[in-house]
């Protein structure tokens, strides 16, 4: 009979717990991610230069598990309606409540079990290919990687067996409360009634100051290092309950102003509000973390595009050449005639003294030497333009010009390893009389050094060189590229784990929202069939759902935006410019979201549709 | 006088292509004169709710003609169907069907807002029906704050409130115990009587059937008999509904 029951409600049920488990198995999935990465300590601290690191993956840990544990629990009521029903229907025939509520505790228990095990598997997978395809794109390669960390996996099957298992207590404690009766009435009541007056007006309010008080902290604690995990942590608690209350009751505020007003009375404008004032009540703690969700996951691309684009513009600053090649063999001058965008290509000619180079002075006449002129200008300004100076300027810089000096200090590094202790000398009799051999260095400049086939072709001359000349091991090739080369060694490590962890972040938001949409089908199919009849066109009933759902989907990226903006300055400290990145990954995240809002659109009108005659 | 129905040889058959055809409507033929008050009664199964479903424009016929007030509505499509619906029809199910996320005066709205009216005019129509129906304290309850019967009662004023042509109803009373069933009853005789607004309403229910000028019973997708009340009385109806019944069961 249990077992007839139980296959019974899976042939008819299927949707919906498909659903459901896709959702648990999603979610934990992106736990086992986040947890590799965290629990990885060695490859934290070896790829990024900051101290703190550790706690924060940890406060990143302890934010996701609630994020977590705030979706299983919604998935578990989800379970419960489904199945409460026929529980209902098995205690009618006379079965008893402790087995009963035992069945359900080993059902929850065990669909969490099953989708530990393959939400692992997916999550090794995930991380795997991430892992990968992000270290290819990004040109890095991090040491300490791992798709499996032994930490991370305890971490996550301790912290489901112990979610799922107060699932189970808490179901088993709801069948024992329930009488059969409501039980039987499992699908009515599933939504509360908006909340109005006062006490509504007063935790609206109340949402929108904490609100405003998270990003108080966020830009003027957090960012300016004020006791920084005491007010980091505060930041998120202060958010977190700004956002909730902003959602359960400020935009209930909006709704019914605007409700109560003429322009709710066109068409199905009430019906839309009325649908919305209701659903905001039950989504407000989904929607509270998918807001969170859409927040981790747009500031960590944000952070990962900001170290991806601020990097080159930092190289190109560093230095007025891309790279400089000593003694050129035939087979660099071959690469460097392939390179692409060049702006000048320059060989010099020296010889090398026991104490010091000397240039011949005509050379620098004839093509003059690049220089950045010395301004007091911040790292923000971006590439300054190159200058070119004669031996004249070589030789008396004024004030403006002394860097000069330091671009011919840097030609002849590869061939002379004591190149710090030893004088440049520019002079064209000295040069002449002088019989030691000629050595030349060609210095090129390209407009873009991360582009291929530039990129590509760049690393093979590093690697000729560092070949040629051993000392450049521990120098590295002076020039732009060179110096990206040292930056991606420690802001690489970063920029990857901006890119993953918006992955896993995005991944996240996209299985909530989704399941948190689709599980209203079933209200909602009655309701617009009552519409149809009532005399609403096709075309209206399409829209008002589809409105109905873009404005569910506006208020997290709303909210989620501002939280980013006002949060981003907290990485001031660790980011030249922490915005630099933003308005590529908000295009990134707002087209995914778009696509994303599309698709659950379609899936939604689909599913509203099958059950029509 | 003129006909507010007009169902020719209606067909109706359901998994058509499949194995085995079922056929809920065979040959029906109807009329309803307008301002009349029509139940059709008939066991469970008989294809009441199909018939129903069919002429309210909800579900397409296998073949046959459907004339409401004029219309060939099988002729339309399916956005003109929708203007047709709103304009011309109401309807009474046995669930209610009211939407739960509407406050009682937003859902006895609808019909109007669909239909572009202003709001003084909706707000004036709505406290019409209400006071009709006795709801007007309900008016910015919820459903779910609200009785059976009284659910009931604004489904009927929803039906009403844009002055139909027709207002059908599906088992109206069938969930309602027969204190309330009978208050229904009693309001759409009113609406009928009062707003001439012809009824066509299904119910196994002899008792809500009396409140009828006309029954036609339906069995295996055909009428087969149809009783008129004439002169009688309400009770001396109800009984010759019940005599018919024990013959018609035997
Ligand atoms: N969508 C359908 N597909 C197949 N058979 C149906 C469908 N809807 C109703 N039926 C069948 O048609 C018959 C008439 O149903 P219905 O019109 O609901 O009867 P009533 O309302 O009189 O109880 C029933 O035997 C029912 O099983
Ligand atoms: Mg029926």
């Amino acid at each position: 009979m249990l077992t007839k029951i139980a296959i019974q409600t899976i042939k008819t049920k299927w949707k919906d717990l498909l659903i459901l488990f896709a959702g648990l198995v999603i979610s934990t999935a992106i736990f086992y991610m986040f947890s590799t990465v965290a629990n990885n300590k060695a490859f934290l601290t070896a790829n990024t230069s900051i101290k703190s690191i550790v706690v924060v993956f940890i406060i990143g840990e302890v934010l996701l598990g609630l994020i977590t544990f705030v979706y299983l629990n919604f998935a578990n009521r989800f379970l419960v309606q489904l199945r409460q029903r026929e529980y209902g229907l098995l205690m009618m025939f006379g079965a008893n409540k402790l087995s009963i509520s035992r069945l359900l505790f080993m059902e929850t228990f065990l669909l969490g079990l099953i989708s530990l095990v393959l939400g692992s598997f997916l999550g090794a997978g995930l991380t795997a290919v991430a892992g990968s395809v992000l270290q290819k794109q990004l040109d890095l390669t991090l040491p300490h990687w791992q798709i499996f960390n032994s930490t991370g996996f305890i971490v996550t099957i301790c912290y489901f067996i112990i979610v799922f298992s107060l699932n189970g207590f808490f179901n088993q404690l709801y069948i024992n409360r329930t009488d059969i009766n409501k039980l039987l009435q499992a699908n009515q009541a599933a939504e509360k009634t908006p909340k109005t007056g006062a006490a509504n007006f007063i935790t609206g309010i109340i949402g929108i100051a904490l609100l405003i008080l998270s990003f108080v902290v966020m830009t003027q604690l957090v960012a300016k290092g004020t006791m920084i995990f005491m007010s980091l942590i505060l930041a998120i608690g202060l958010n977190i309950s700004g956002t909730y209350l902003f959602i359960r009751s400020s935009l209930t505020l909006v709704l019914n102003l605007l409700q109560s007003s003429s322009f709710a009375n066109m068409g199905l404008r009430k019906f839309t509000l009325g649908q919305l004032s209701f659903r905001l009540r039950a989504f407000e703690r989904i929607l509270t973390i998918v807001t969170l969700l859409f927040a981790l996951a747009l500031g960590a691309l944000t952070v990962g595009r900001g170290y991806e684009l601020s990097t080159p513009t930092l190289a190109e600053q560093s230095s007025p050449f891309t790279i400089n090649i000593n003694q050129p063999s035939k087979q660099d001058k071959q690469l460097i005639s392939q390179l692409q965008g060049v702006t000048y290509t320059k060989t010099y000619q020296y010889k090398q003294l026991t104490h010091e180079i000397v240039w011949d002075a005509a050379q620098f006449n004839r093509d003059p030497l690049p220089y950045y002129k010395a301004e007091n200008s911040t790292l923000t300004a971006g590439v300054p333009k190159i200058q070119f100076g004669t031996a004249q300027q070589i030789n008396k810089p004024n004030s403006s010009e002394f860097l000069i000096r330091q671009t011919l200090q840097n030609l002849a590094t590869a061939t002379n390893p004591n190149h710090l202790s030893v004088g440049n000398t520019v002079d064209a009799r000295k040069f002449a009389i002088s019989t030691a051999p000629i050595k030349r260095v060609t210095i090129v400049h390209v407009k873009n050094m991360t582009a291929q086939p530039n990129a590509q072709i760049l690393k093979k001359l590093t690697a000729a060189q560092t070949k040629r000349f051993p000392t450049l091991a521990t120098l590295g090739v002076s020039g732009a590229y060179g110096f990206l080369v040292i930056s991606k060694g420690v802001f690489g490590g970063l920029e990857f784990m901006g890119f993953f962890l918006a992955i896993a972040f995005l991944v996240m938001l996209a299985s909530t929202l989704m399941f948190k949409v689709l599980s209203n089908v079933e209200t909602d199919r009655r309701r617009y069939q009552i519409l149809a009849m009532i005399g609403a066109t096709p075309g209206q009933r399409m829209l008002a759902n589809a409105v109905e759902i873009a404005i569910i989907f506006i208020v997290p990226l709303t909210i989620g935006i501002i939280d980013v903006v006002y949060g981003l300055p907290m990485f001031k400290a660790v980011m030249v410019n922490p915005y630099i990145g933003l308005t590529s990954s908000l295009l990134i995240i707002v087209s995914f979201y778009v696509l994303y809002y599309i698709l659950t659109v379609v899936v939604y009108q689909r599913m509203l549709k099958k059950g029509d005659k | 006088m003129k006909n507010v129905i007009d169902v020719k040889n209606l067909n109706l058959t359901y998994n058509a292509n499949s194995q085995k055809p079922f056929y809920a409507l065979k040959d029906v033929n109807l009329q309803v004169t307008d301002g009349d008050f029509v139940a059709i009664m008939g066991p469970s199964g008989s294809g009441k709710s199909s018939l129903l479903n069919v002429l309210a424009s909800l579900q397409a016929p296998t073949n046959g003609e459907v004339l409401i007030d004029d219309q060939n509505i099988w002729q339309l499509n399916a956005n003109q169907l929708a203007k047709f619906r709103g304009q011309k029809l109401g309807f009474i199910f046995q669930e209610y069907n009211l939407i739960e996320s509407l406050s009682v005066f937003d859902n006895i709205a609808l019909p109007l807002s669909l239909a572009k009216a202003p709001t003084a005019t909706i707000k004036a129509a709505v406290n019409h029906v209400a006071t009709l129906l006795h709801l007007t304290e309900q008016l910015n309850k919820f459903p779910s704050e609200l009785s059976g019967g009284q659910k009931q009662r604004v489904a009927a004023a929803r039906a009403l409130v844009h002055q139909p042509k027709l207002i059908f109803g599906d088992e109206p009373t069938g969930a309602l115990d027969s204190a309330n069933a009978r208050e229904m009853m009693n309001y759409l005789s009113k609406i009928n009587a009062e707003q001439h607004i012809s009824i066509l309403m299904v119910t196994h229910d002899g008792f809500s059937a009396s409140f009828a000028n006309k029954i036609h019973f339906l069995s295996d997708g055909q009428i087969v008999q149809t009783l008129e009340r004439g002169n009688q009385s309400r009770e001396t109806f109800y009984r010759a509904v019940l005599d018919f019944l024990g013959t018609f069961e035997e």
